[in-house]
């Protein structure tokens, strides 16, 4: 813990000018007056146009005409999806009058039309086709009772392809977040002081073990009750390697009851390497880390048991909770244990908030073990986590001044498809 | 060397979950479906064993020891023997071999109703008067003079158990299942599912009742945890506190009618603040549960090997 | 009054008085009642877990397997994972069955091959799973652009104040600086639109609670004493 504090604190931290937040504000305001402003502009011109247009149609009678048929300009296989799409693209009939709707068709091997959508576009996306099945389309266009009908399109086919390219945004934020993370473990290495502000919560991880050392009293750590499947059960167990050598350390005995057996599994290695490392194996005791049962209340019931019976005198409650997470909390509470919880789980936290002590809230937890740790390899990924953090913050503002100030389609940049 | 296989082992099947998400090949796609529905499945049920290891353990070491409350420690571990005997010998719909349905003689004392199961479909039940039929006839009797009656939800799940339970094969028209009121509890329950000792049984008169006893429980912890955050007396549990007031008394229409507004309020903090702190929590989370992934599959956090040999 | 005289709903009622006592404090009913949930629920599960996964996805592709070589003579197809019938599911059965080397003190550290095999896969697939979900979408739509203002006053210096409570509360979460200068009142404010979220979650979480709770105490005076019909 020491190691880092105090030596080089500022190295690595953001360098810029700070200004007043006054100017801040005034720069949001006018931000927001000058696009309200053009949004205006550019709204009135259009609205008037469909306006009067819409008045025409309704004064005048609809003259006796002949009624044009849709044409099929384009039926495509959608290009790298992962298949049982086809796009239909169509133009709409020439002439004045305008169809109501259209009704999109598609036949299949079996010979059938089938309705495949009624739209008022003239563009359709058909999903949930079989691969590598010919099918071909035709366009009605309804005009009240009346409709007419396209031309047969060709047959297509919806195939499968290797790369999903709807998924590009994705990969691209994570070939960034990879390289940023490379970057810092790259940093760290070469032995670059990480610098982590303090956080709440977390600086008394060390005080709350020292407290059950006072008293006597065994120290209670719930790893959450979801499974391996929900990360934030990873972090819960990073975390209890930490507040085992804590533990270790001041020869403090440790609870863990756990709800997955998976969980339980890699907990009690997690607990018994953390003994084997600080030179203590012999004092792992097998029974400390143990199964409780898969139910989520029966887990609530036998963990608020342990917190009434053996009264620890600190209380973790790290990962992922649902519904019982206030049960646990409360009956920690009125215990007069020190509870320290942190969960992503966003639905529970003003429950943790209002129970707890100190409550790690979202991505704290994340930051926990390596803050805890003070490894250099693991700081990093804390920075590589939170310098992601402020590259989306960047792109969040920047796509925003864009959008409003030049009108560019910035957000079809980061959909994924 | 043994911890390099089982760190190789990880990594490669994170190379594989990873990448397979940005492929869009069908083949790869079915491969992955049956990986993660089927054979992860199958890996992950042993941990089960060594689950109930640990829970066995600990409760014949807290017997051994003569530990506090020790004799608690006989009941879970009578109550998991007979349950999981009943379960597994049992079935889960009645289909092991062991019988979990006591009773059958009851219409001889029984005085009232009985209820026949009559078509699928309508599901209506015909009244009868048992006192004149003897048990073997019941189920070929014809209807005399049958009242119909809607099913509750309730006789509807026991009928269908029923169905279950028997020769699904049987035309169902044809079927007729003698339901009765039960003497003990007044309820509809099928002829001989009077006193049933099956899984399902017990799911419903332990699991059931103890779960959402725990559930309940809440409504008084809440009110424990507001008046908590009431004493701690800082700002952010004031905030806190005032907005889970708002939003808890916006949405009464009692109250919203006299405190005009209220309910625009409410609104608006749900809209605006409450959307914005989640947005930004969750993308912090995002990127957190992110490092934390990375963090495992580089190997830089391997505490999960364990101790013991290299 | 009409109490009920089912074995079960005495049972079940009898078990919510033991669970609701513990309010008050802990007791030997609510310590016996906690110790016959945790044994039943886990009995339930090992139930579960047989029917659920060992027939379906073990006993009965094995068994149909066999019979379909007993049937057929010897093919490949029963290799086939993909087929309902097959031998292949015995390589997963092993590596699972690694899992009870931890009994095993000489080949215990095998146990590491089917938490590996898991760890990697569940770790792997939530990286991409939450960079589109947490981030990707939310970041889509925290972005303020033209329609939004067309939308009228208000909605559009609301989405606005989304945005800047957004920012706000990611830079309360950043931990690489000190809150200091501009960054002191930004990170404030961001905490407590946090602090005003939460309060939300908890107002709207309250109503549900207290219906369960209602719940429970119509099974008790209406289905078990019969006080209320």
């Amino acid at each position: 813990m020491k190691r880092f504090q105090g030596t080089n604190r500022n190295k690595v931290k953001l360098k810029v000018q700070i200004p007043p937040v006054r100017s801040v504000l005034g720069l949001l305001t006018l931000l927001f007056a000058v696009s309200w402003a053009q949004a205006q502009d550019m709204d009135t011109l259009p609205a008037g146009m469909t306006g009067s247009g819409m008045d025409a149609v309704e004064v005048s009678e609809r003259p006796e005409v002949v009624l044009n048929s849709p044409e099929i300009t384009n039926v495509m296989d959608v290009p790298s999806d992962d298949g049982g799409m086809i796009l239909i693209n169509w133009k709409s009939p020439e002439g004045d009058t305008k169809p109501d709707h259209y009704i999109l068709e598609l036949k299949g091997p079996d010979g059938l039309w089938q309705i495949a959508t009624r739209t008022v576009l003239t563009a359709y996306q058909v999903t949930g086709l079989p691969n590598f099945v010919p099918f071909s389309f035709r366009v009605k266009a309804v005009y009240g009772n009346e409709f007419t009908v396209s031309d047969i399109s060709e047959e297509v086919v919806a195939k499968d392809h290797w790369v999903k390219l709807g998924k590009l945004p994705v990969f691209i934020a994570i070939f960034l977040f990879v390289v940023i993370l490379i970057a810092f473990l790259h940093a760290a290495r070469s032995g670059v002081d990480l610098f982590v502000r303090r956080i709440s919560g977390l600086t008394e991880v060390e005080n709350a073990i020292g407290r059950a050392t006072e008293m006597g009293k065994p120290v209670l750590y719930v790893p959450g009750s979801s499974s391996i499947e929900d990360v934030a059960t990873l972090a819960a167990l990073n975390i209890l390697g930490e507040v085992a050598r804590r533990t270790v350390h001041h020869d403090v005995k440790i609870i863990c009851p756990n709800r997955d057996p998976i969980v339980y599994t890699i907990a009690r290695e997690i607990v018994k390497e953390t003994y084997a490392s600080e030179g203590r194996p012999d004092a792992f005791d097998p029974d400390s880390v143990f199964f409780m049962v898969p139910d989520q209340f029966a887990y609530a019931a036998g963990v608020d048991g342990i917190m009434v019976r053996e009264k620890p005198a600190t209380i973790f409650l790290m990962g992922m909770f649902w519904a019982e997470s206030l049960i646990m909390a409360e009956t920690g509470a009125s215990t007069g244990a020190v509870q320290i919880a942190g969960t992503d789980a966003v639905a529970q936290l003003p429950f943790f908030i209002t129970a707890c002590d100190y409550t790690l809230i979202g991505e704290e937890l994340y930051a926990a073990s390596a803050y805890l740790s003070r490894e250099p390899l693991l700081l990093a990924t804390l920075k590589s986590q939170d310098y992601g953090k402020l590259i989306f913050m960047i792109i969040m503002a920047v796509f925003t001044f864009l959008a409003l100030l030049f009108g560019l389609d910035v957000v079809s940049l980061i959909q994924v498809r | 060397m043994k911890r390099k296989l089982a760190l190789y082992i990880m990594f490669t099947m994170a190379v594989w979950g990873g990448i397979s998400v940005f492929i869009g090949k069908q083949t790869v796609h079915n491969f992955d479906n049956l990986l993660r529905n089927k054979l992860l499945l199958i890996v992950g049920a042993f941990a089960i064993i060594l689950g109930l290891g640990s829970l066995i353990f600990h409760h014949t070491q807290k017997i051994k020891r003569n530990a506090r409350y020790w004799q608690y420690s006989y009941i879970t571990l009578g109550a998991l023997i007979i349950t999981s005997f009943i379960g597994l010998f049992g079935g889960v719909r009645g289909e092991g071999g062991l019988p979990t349905f006591f009773g059958g003689t009851v219409l001889g004392t029984y005085q009232g109703n009985i209820y026949t199961f009559q078509d699928k479909n309508e599901l209506k039940l015909f009244k009868a008067d048992p006192s004149r039929y003897a048990r073997e006839d019941i189920a070929l009797m014809p209807l005399p003079q049958g009242v119909s009656e809607d099913l509750s939800r309730y006789e509807k799940s026991v009928l269908l158990r029923e169905i279950q339970l028997r020769n699904t094969s049987l035309q169902l028209q044809n079927l007729e299942i003698p339901l009765m009121i039960s003497p003990v509890s007044g309820e509809v329950v099928p002829f001989e599912d009077d006193f049933g000792v099956s899984i399902q049984n017990i799911y419903e008169g332990i699991l059931v009742p103890c779960g959402s006893t725990m559930f309940a429980m809440l409504a008084f912890y809440m009110c424990s945890a507001a008046y908590r955050a009431f004493r701690m007396r800082n700002l952010h549990a004031g905030v806190l506190l005032v907005s889970a007031f708002i939003v808890m008394l916006g949405q009464i229409p009692l109250i919203t009618a006299f405190i005009p507004g209220l309910h625009d309020f409410r609104q608006w903090i749900l809209d605006v603040p409450n959307l914005a702190s989640k947005r930004g929590i969750m993308i912090g989370v995002g990127l957190g549960m992110a490092a934390t992934s990375f963090k495992i599959i580089f190997g830089i956090e391997r505490a999960w090997l364990g101790g013991g040999e290299e | 009054m009409n109490i009920a005289m089912d074995f079960w709903t005495w049972t079940a009622a009898l078990l919510t008085l033991a669970i609701l006592s513990f309010l008050w404090k802990d007791n030997p009913t609510y310590r016996a009642a906690e110790h016959l949930y945790i044994g039943v629920a886990n009995g339930y599960s090992v139930t579960l877990i047989w029917y659920n996964v060992v027939v379906p996805n073990m006993i009965d592709p094995i068994a149909g397997a066999y019979r379909q070589v007993a049937r057929e003579g010897m093919n490949w197809s029963v290799l086939n994972p993909f087929q309902e019938a097959n031998f292949f599911v015995i390589i997963p059965m092993m590596v699972g069955a690694l899992y009870i080397t931890r009994f095993i003190p000489k080949i215990s550290w095998m146990v590491r091959i089917p938490i590996g095999l898991t760890l990697g896969y569940y770790t792997a697939i939530s990286i991409p799973a939450s960079f589109e979900a947490s981030i990707l979408r939310q970041l889509e739509a925290s972005i303020v652009t033209r329609a939004h203002m067309t939308m009228g006053f208000r909605p559009a210096l609301w989405v606005f104040l989304v945005l800047i409570g957004t920012l706000s509360t990611l830079i309360y979460f950043f931990f690489s600086t000190e809150h200091r200068g501009i960054l002191k009142p930004i990170s404030n404010f961001g905490i407590l639109v946090v602090m005003i979220g939460f309060g939300a979650s908890f107002g709207l979480t309250v109503m549900a609670r207290i219906s369960l709770a209602i719940g429970r105490f119509v099974f008790l005076f209406k289905d078990w004493l019969g006080l209320v019909y």
